[in-house]
Order: structure tokens, then C-alpha cells, then sequence
């Protein structure tokens, strides 16, 4: 497993993702922190960190839509795959250690987006609180979100095959979970048992934030992090199916 | 022990079965070809061995290690290129070699593979600049990291100028010599004619003939060729004494069966007739390989 991991950590320091996008990350971050300040009206000083951070977040949920995507089934569309799968490791541990790196790079992401709110923050308004409790929780909030809509990701990519249309379906359902999530509260008013839907769960992140959300969604929010676990573990498993049995 | 033992294998695509109970054996140090023609099942049985693909039925052991599904330790000795080569191409060749090195392999026995495989001089440059020779060098080099008692390569010298085809050559035969077996398959039968040291003949999905490689080339397909001073008057002394006898450009021709050069010159003295010219082919893989495909074909269309 550690030579897996070794393995699939050489593949990202040699690629340019992991350097590339905190690059885009940065530059959307001094560019909306010098449009935040460049108005002539007052800037609220706690508000500004978290937005830096927000739009950093954003690009970050892009990024992992992206990198799930490309690493579950990339191997596939290079024909690399063929020296992965052909050695003494079985699919289970190349699939676990492609699981685990993507959690390395989440939480790289995460940090370069503090280290980019932070950086932002101290060229373009230095005065005030970061509202790190916001931020903080910010964080919290989109690591639920991408706990199932990562494994929706996996799984799409695994079934259709093709990392482009994965992408840019968990791209859509990403900015359109609260148009997806408005349909299924119109469905869930005629047939309550869509509350279980996994479309409904789309809406973690926001009842994380705020806890009035449960008017809408029917569930609580220990309920909504159980559902959210439990999708996450169906998808990864079926999405682990798929990959085990593909031939190559 | 043997480093290979394939038993039973069978593989259906849907409800196309394309391996019949494939069986074969690689003995340590032995180079082992697989020939057939194209669609036969040679990548199909490649791709089997080193888990690529799943099979129905049958077993396969790598130094008396069951692969499975789940357990796959036997692959740990093993080197394969299968098809043709992918490399990382956004990595360099060395950045290749170092990815795919599973911590076994040192620094310096890199550098000795990039030497061995002539990659030493473009390693530095990303792989999607490679020709496809280039790439195929860079598979094989590839496939020696780890320190491999069975060599998989499947085949390696498409795309290899002469050069690097005769490199490849020699290189297979020093690794043969230090105890590493391998079981390659090649479309270039007179370059596997000068490596192998056995051979499986693949045909529909099955095991047609497996052999020795002096015992394939041997006397049933080679044949003799009698240039007398009465070229009718032999080839009915020779149909006389029992040969399948054909006469081509003047000269009598019969397929030597291990004894039938005497029983022919006797035949043909027997006549009176005097014999002015006695040559036999030379051994030919690719002419070996085609008469026992038509015979199996004719096989096939009898079933």
C-alpha cells in the first residue's frame, strides 16, 4: 500500500495540477480581494476574509470534482493502467490509495486556501478579524458536501467511462445542487420518502451552515451527516465494483 | 519449480468463448514463444496471466504461487509489456522508471536497465515526445524494474528498427542466461526463431501444438528435394516407396520424416536413375507455423 501511495503522490508532484490550480486559486484571490477594497464603500473586515475564502472554496470543490475524476479513471484513458493493473497489488489497494491521496489533496487545497485568505487578507485589508469561526466552519460545511459528491463523481466516472462528462457532471451538480435540491423539496412535498433521496443530502453543506435548512430538507442535520455517510459508502462501494471487474 | 504453470484456461467474451483449456508451462531460464495468428488469443492469454483481464475457468501459478483475484504475489516477480507501451507520457523515461520502481530496484541498477535498454540517452525528455521505438524500449525497461524472474512481453519489437530488434535480441538471451524466463510473443517469427527455446502454437483459442524449438522445425515440415536425370521417372519411383511425392521446377520434392532420406536414395537407386542433386530446406518458424495452421484450419472446417 505505502509503495501504491509513493506511487500516486510521484504521479501528482510530477504533474502540474497540484502546482497549477493553488496558482489560479491565488491569482482569484488577490483579484477579488483588490475588487473587495477598490470600492468606495466600507469594507466589512469580517466579511472580507471569508469571502476571500469562499471563492477560494469554490475553486476548490472544482479542483476536487476534477482530480476524483482524473485519478479514478485517468489510468484508463492514458492506457496506463495496464503497468498499474498488472502487478502484485490487487484493486482494492490501488483503488484505496487513489481514495486516500484524494483526501491528501483536499485537505493541501484546504490549506493553500487559508494560506491564500490569509495572504490576501494581509496585502489588501489588514485591519480586523479573519473570522476564522466562519471560515472554520466553511470548511467543515463543503468537506460534507464532498464527502457525497466525490463518490457521485467516482462513480459516474466509472460507469461512463470518461472523465470529461464525470467532470462535468459533478460540476453541474455542484452549481446546480440547490436548483436540484428546490426540485426534489417540490417532489418531497407529493412523496415524502424523497427526503432519502440522495439529491436531498446535496444539501448538507447548506444545513450545516444554517440549521433552518431542516424546513426544507425534512431531516435533521445528524440525520443529513448519517444519509451523507451512508451514500457515500454505497457509492464508493458500487463505484469500487465497477472498477474491480473492468477489463483492461 | 516451474515459474509458470497455466492449466485449463478459459475465457469467454460474452458468448464468444476465446480460450479452450489452455494449458502450457514456462521452465526457469527458458524463453518461450507464443505464436499465432492475429485474434488467435495470445494477448487475450498475456493479459489473463498478469490480471488484466478475469478468465472463467482454469488456474494460473507463478512460482507456485496461485494468482487469484485477491491474491496476486506471484506478480510480484513478474515484468510485463503487454500490446504496446504507455508510459506516463507528462513524466520523463527515467521519471518512469523511478514511478514504477517499487523501492527493490537501486539507483544503480536503474542506470544498468537504461543502459541495457539504450534509453540513456533520451530518458531526460518527457515520454510524449518519444517515438513509438522509443516507447517500446522505454516498456521494456520498464518491465525489468523489480527484479522479474518471468519476463511478459507481448510484442516487444514492434516498432524496433533492426538495430534495436537484434539489441533486443540480445538482451533477451542475457537475461534467459541469468535465469529469467520469458514468454514473449512476436509476429517476427525469424527474430523468435533465434531466441526461443520452446514454443505453444495458438490457434482459435487453443493450445495446437506446443514443442520444442528444434522439435517444431524438425522433419515434418521440412522437405527434401531430389534433382535426377529423369525428374517423372523419380517421382514415381518415390510415390512407389510411399512418399507424398510433388514435382516443382524439375525437382522432386518429399517431406522428411526423420528416415527418409535413406529410404528415398534407395528408392530412387532401385530405379536406375542417377541422382545429381540432394538438397533439403532449411528450417523455416513461419513455414512451420503456416502448414500447422492450414492443418488445424482443415481441422476446423471438418468439425
Amino acid at each position: 500500500m505505502l509503495t501504491l501511495l509513493r506511487q500516486e503522490i510521484y504521479k501528482q508532484i510530477h504533474g502540474k495540477f497540484y502546482i497549477g490550480w493553488p496558482i489560479v486559486m491565488l491569482l482569484a484571490s488577490l483579484t477579488a480581494g483588490y475588487f473587495l477594497t477598490s470600492g468606495k464603500g466600507n469594507v466589512d473586515h469580517e466579511a472580507f476574509a471569508f469571502n476571500i475564502f469562499n471563492d477560494n472554496i469554490d475553486l476548490v470543490m472544482i479542483a476536487m470534482i476534477v482530480f476524483a475524476s482524473t485519478i479514478m479513471i485517468g489510468d484508463f484513458a492514458n492506457n496506463t493502467v495496464k503497468y498499474l493493473f498488472s502487478r502484485q497489488f490487487s484493486r482494492l489497494q490501488i483503488f484505496i490509495s487513489k481514495l486516500i491521496v484524494t483526501v491528501f489533496m483536499y485537505i493541501y487545497l484546504i490549506a493553500m486556501s487559508y494560506i491564500f485568505t490569509f495572504i490576501t487578507k494581509m496585502i489588501f485589508n489588514r485591519s480586523g478579524d479573519m473570522g476564522m469561526k466562519y471560515i472554520n466552519q466553511n470548511t467543515f460545511g463543503i468537506a460534507w458536501l464532498l464527502l457525497l459528491l466525490l463518490p457521485m463523481v467516482m462513480l459516474v466516472s466509472n460507469i461512463v467511462k470518461n472523465n470529461g462528462v464525470a467532470i462535468a457532471l459533478g460540476i453541474v451538480f455542484f452549481f446546480a445542487s440547490s436548483m436540484i435540491s428546490g426540485f426534489s423539496i417540490l417532489l418531497m412535498r407529493k412523496w415524502e420518502i424523497l427526503k432519502f433521496s440522495p439529491f436531498n443530502f446535496l444539501n448538507v453543506y447548506n444545513q450545516f451552515l444554517d440549521h433552518g435548512t431542516k424546513a426544507m430538507t425534512h431531516l435533521s442535520l445528524t440525520t443529513m451527516e448519517i444519509g451523507t455517510v451512508v451514500y457515500a459508502l454505497i457509492f464508493t462501494a458500487i463505484a469500487y465494483v465497477i472498477y474491480n471487474h473492468r477489463n483492461v | 519449480m516451474k515459474v509458470l504453470e497455466v492449466n485449463n484456461l478459459n475465457k469467454k467474451f460474452g458468448q464468444k468463448q476465446a480460450l479452450f483449456d489452455v494449458t502450457f508451462d514456462v521452465e526457469p531460464g527458458t524463453i518461450l514463444g507464443l505464436i499465432g495468428p492475429n485474434g488467435a488469443g495470445k494477448s487475450t492469454i498475456m493479459k489473463s496471466i498478469v490480471g488484466l483481464i478475469d478468465y472463467n475457468n482454469g488456474s494460473i501459478k507463478i512460482n507456485g504461487e496461485s494468482l487469484t483475484k485477491n491474491n496476486r504475489k506471484g506478480l510480484k516477480n513478474v515484468g510485463s509489456m503487454i500490446e504496446s507501451p504507455a508510459p506516463y507520457l507528462s513524466l520523463t523515461g527515467y521519471q518512469n522508471l523511478k514511478l514504477f520502481n517499487d523501492g527493490s530496484t537501486t539507483e544503480g541498477e536503474i542506470k544498468e536497465i537504461m543502459k541495457d535498454t539504450q534509453i540513456d540517452s533520451f530518458c531526460n525528455r518527457k515520454a510524449k515526445k518519444y517515438s513509438l521505438g522509443m516507447k517500446q524500449r522505454l516498456g521494456i525497461a520498464i518491465s525489468l524494474l523489480n527484479h522479474p524472474k518471468l519476463l511478459i512481453l507481448d510484442e516487444p519489437m514492434n516498432g524496433l528498427d533492426p538495430q534495436s530488434t537484434h539489441d533486443l535480441r540480445d538482451l533477451l538471451l542475457k537475461l534467459s542466461k541469468r535465469g529469467i524466463s520469458v514468454l514473449i510473443s512476436s509476429h517476427l517469427l525469424d527474430e523468435l526463431a533465434r531466441i526461443a527455446d520452446y514454443y505453444v502454437v495458438i490457434n482459435h483459442g487453443r493450445v495446437v501444438k506446443e514443442s520444442d524449438a528444434k522439435s517444431f522445425l524438425s522433419s515434418d515440415n521440412q522437405n527434401i528435394k531430389f534433382a535426377t536425370n529423369d525428374t517423372e521417372k523419380a517421382y514415381n519411383a518415390l510415390v512407389q516407396a510411399g512418399f507424398e511425392a510433388k514435382i516443382n521446377d524439375k525437382v522432386v520434392e518429399i517431406k522428411d520424416d526423420g528416415d527418409a532420406m535413406n529410404k528415398a536414395l534407395a528408392a530412387l537407386n532401385n530405379a536406375g536413375l542417377e541422382i545429381q542433386d540432394v538438397s533439403k530446406d532449411k528450417a523455416d518458424l513461419e513455414e512451420s507455423l503456416l502448414n500447422l495452421l492450414t492443418e488445424d484450419n482443415k481441422k476446423e472446417e471438418t468439425k
